[in-house]
């Protein structure tokens, strides 16, 4: 499905927040790299997906209803083989069960496991004044403790996609430390213009946080996406 | 090409015949001061309205807008609140190209006076009479004799058009603004106090500055927004072309909103608007002393083509302390090239004086004040240079030496003097008349050097890096 298709779609289903799934399929049209996902249903589809994502591989709840999946014990990662999937697929059932009992619960995605990078954020906001406004930062667990961000009016220029990368506290961790590389930032740059074209684009899209988002010395894959609509 | 807003606001600024609805001939009203002030400044087609008057101090006067036989280009309109709209819709029945509302009493009062406003404003755009204000104090342009301020404000303020244009949110800022400013030696191309923004707003009075060719540096004090998109536009295209110098109040007013992302809730409206800051190139000051002290520096200096700095000071020496400022706000001082370094030795007296950067005069200075000047000289001859920071005594003859070197050479210099404005006024007057960037701190010399070397390296950019 096209991005506005996504969305068309999810309107007629009275939904302003896009599941992982949609929010992935979206970014996968705008030309940002996502990991792959597989929905599931049962245990023996989770089996058979396993099998295509490879391993080790990542099962996450799928459910419109629950947005914090960790939160709820919904996300089991490093799953080596198919037996650890069996186990994570009973654990994230019961778990997500008992912690919402009323939540619509489609089974499991499972995805490959993106190797470990560095993690950043990037978002999009709605601004009363300016409209969308595009985000840097930090991403994973430290946009809550840090707030090491920097944000953007859209549209983008490719200058400001630069300053925006360059312009967070944090700068330096991107250039590579202590021996690590260099992570690749003419790819971030990449994300935050598409990101921003299509919300420029788009005025149905209200926010959306592609966190985190790992970068690597080639390139950069978004683990994690939300998009909500607005009104 | 420019858009039908900029003509029409060019046709507002300049306009040759000006009604004023409201005109009297009574002491201390002020249908009188704006009637004063209109013919003092030389405006050339005045018609007073006043259904009771067929003249007023000598000008023929007027019982309605339509009695005028003439094109009016603007409108002044002094009438109370309640009489406006009727008046907005006769000034769209004569083709009245624009007016300007005096009176208060509507949106700053509540949604009753708000939905008025609007209506105003919806009648004039649409009907052609575009609308400043309501809730200001107008017009201000010294070159065609256009100033809708009471003339009360206005005595004593320097005539001579200049190129510094400006509008404000705020109307009684908008008089400090034109004070101060003269008082640096700065003049106006057009001034503009916004008001309430029925119509006309900060948008299209930034998007005429950028295109008014008398224009080149331009200042601002803004609240809110009315088409913040618009903004953004037209301040990222000025901006390339012309520093806008903003004082954005309200920048924390705004709190935390409801958000359902990361993004939404750490998307506050002063992290939007400094993000807009940098993307315009917008020179954002938050004090009166910030806004005056870059107006002058920005209208009299040379942008410079890096972030290297020289300093040199005179006898009192805080050549080292002003360093310390320098790298705070992230300017460099580079080591003066060899060639520099003979040649300061060349002038300087070997005892009492250092050469390097900071360069320290000394002592020297005082017996020859010429030294200053010569020191100067050399320094903007290094290819390593970009501009150069001045810390000077406040003997006159040295200062006459620094204000010779400043206009001789095309690097930006700016020039901290040990003299308190309060106790020496006379010092910075005669600074200021020589378009020398001046300031009794050097602290505040450091910082406009860092500002012009930001919206420098923002110019560069947009010069070759855009994609």
């Amino acid at each position: 499905m096209t991005p506005e298709q996504i969305i068309e779609a999810a309107r007629r289903g009275g939904r302003a927040v896009l599941t992982e799934a949609e929010s992935k399929e979206l970014l996968r049209g705008l030309g940002i790299r996502t990991t792959q996902m597989r929905a599931a249903a049962t245990r023996d589809e989770a089996v058979a997906a396993s099998h295509e994502v490879g391993y080790p591989c990542v099962l996450k709840v799928a459910s419109p209803d629950i947005t914090h999946k960790s939160d709820a014990g919904g996300v089991k990662v490093g799953l080596a083989d198919e037996h650890a999937v069996v186990a994570a697929f009973d654990a994230i059932l019961a778990s997500c069960r008992e912690q919402y009992p009323e939540a619509r619960i489609d089974g499991v995605t499972v995805q490959d496991m993106a190797p470990p990078g560095l993690e950043v954020i990037v978002g999009m906001a709605t601004d009363p004044q300016f409209g969308p406004v595009v985000m840097f930062g930090l991403g994973g667990v430290w946009v809550e403790v840090l707030e090491d961000v920097s944000f953007k009016v859209a549209p983008l220029t490719r200058d400001d996609a630069r300053a925006a990368v360059g312009e967070i506290r944090a700068a330096r961790l991107l250039d590579g430390f202590r021996g690590s590389d260099p992570v690749d930032k003419a790819a971030l740059e990449d994300i935050l213009l598409r990101v921003s074209e299509f919300a420029a684009a788009t005025p149905a899209v209200r926010e959306m946080d592609l966190n985190p988002v790992f970068a690597y010395p080639d390139g950069a894959v978004a683990v994690d996406a939300r998009v909500i609509l607005g009104e | 090409m420019p858009s039908q807003t900029v003509e029409q606001l060019r046709r507002i600024c300049n306009a040759e015949s000006v009604a004023l609805v409201g005109a009297s001939d009574k002491e201390g009203s002020f249908g009188r001061l704006f009637l004063e002030g209109l013919r003092d400044a030389g405006c050339r087609k005045i018609y007073p309205v006043n259904p009771k008057r067929d003249e007023i101090l000598g000008i023929t006067a007027y019982p309605s807008i339509s009695a005028v036989p003439d094109q009016i280009d603007l409108a002044i309109l002094l009438t109370p609140t309640g009489v406006v709209l009727d008046l907005v819709r006769e000034c769209v029945a004569n083709k009245v190209k624009g007016a300007v509302v005096f009176a208060s009493g509507f949106g700053e009062l509540g949604p009753e006076g708000k939905e008025l406003e609007l209506e105003i404003g919806r009648v004039g755009r649409e009907g052609g009479t575009r609308v400043v204000g309501p809730n200001c104090i107008g017009l201000f342009n010294p070159k065609a004799g256009v100033i809708t301020y009471p003339q009360v404000l206005m005595k004593g303020i320097p005539m001579e058009p200049g190129s510094v244009g400006g509008f404000s949110q705020s109307g009684s800022f908008v008089d400090y603004l034109v004070w101060f400013l003269a008082e640096k030696g700065l003049r106006f191309s057009t001034i503009v106090s916004c008001g309430n923004e029925c119509d006309l707003a900060a948008e299209d009075y930034l998007e005429y500055f950028g295109e008014d060719a008398q224009t080149r540096t331009i200042v601002a004090y803004m609240e809110g927004v009315k088409d913040g998109r618009r903004f953004f536009d037209v301040a990222r295209e000025v901006g390339r072309r012309k520093p806008i110098i903003l004082w954005k109040g309200g920048m924390s007013a705004q709190g935390a909103k409801a958000a359902a992302s990361h993004t939404g809730k750490l998307a506050g409206s002063e992290a939007v608007w400094r993000a807009m800051f940098k993307q315009t190139g917008i020179i954002d000051v938050t004090s009166v002393a910030e806004v005056v002290d870059c107006a002058v520096a920005f209208h009299f200096l040379p942008l410079p083509r890096g972030r290297r700095v020289a300093v040199i000071g005179g006898q009192g020496g805080t050549g080292v302390a002003t360093a310390d400022n320098c790298y705070a706000l992230g300017l460099e001082l580079p080591a003066l090239q060899d060639g520099t370094v003979a040649r300061l030795r060349e002038v300087l007296p070997p005892v009492g004086t250092s050469v390097g950067n900071p360069t320290d005069t000394g002592v020297a200075s005082l017996l020859d004040p010429s030294l200053y000047e010569k020191a100067i000289e050399i320094v903007a001859d290094d290819a390593g240079v970009d501009m150069i920071m001045v810390i000077s005594t406040p003997v006159p003859e040295c200062l006459d030496h620094v204000a010779a070197a400043a206009k001789a050479i095309a690097k930006p210099l700016a020039v901290s003097v040990y003299a308190l404005p309060e106790s020496e006024p006379e010092i910075y007057a005669g600074l200021a008349a020589k378009g020398v960037a001046a300031y009794p701190d050097p602290k505040r010399a450091v910082y406009v050097l860092a500002r012009m070397a930001e919206y420098a390296g923002f110019r560069e950019r947009g010069a070759t890096g855009r994609c």
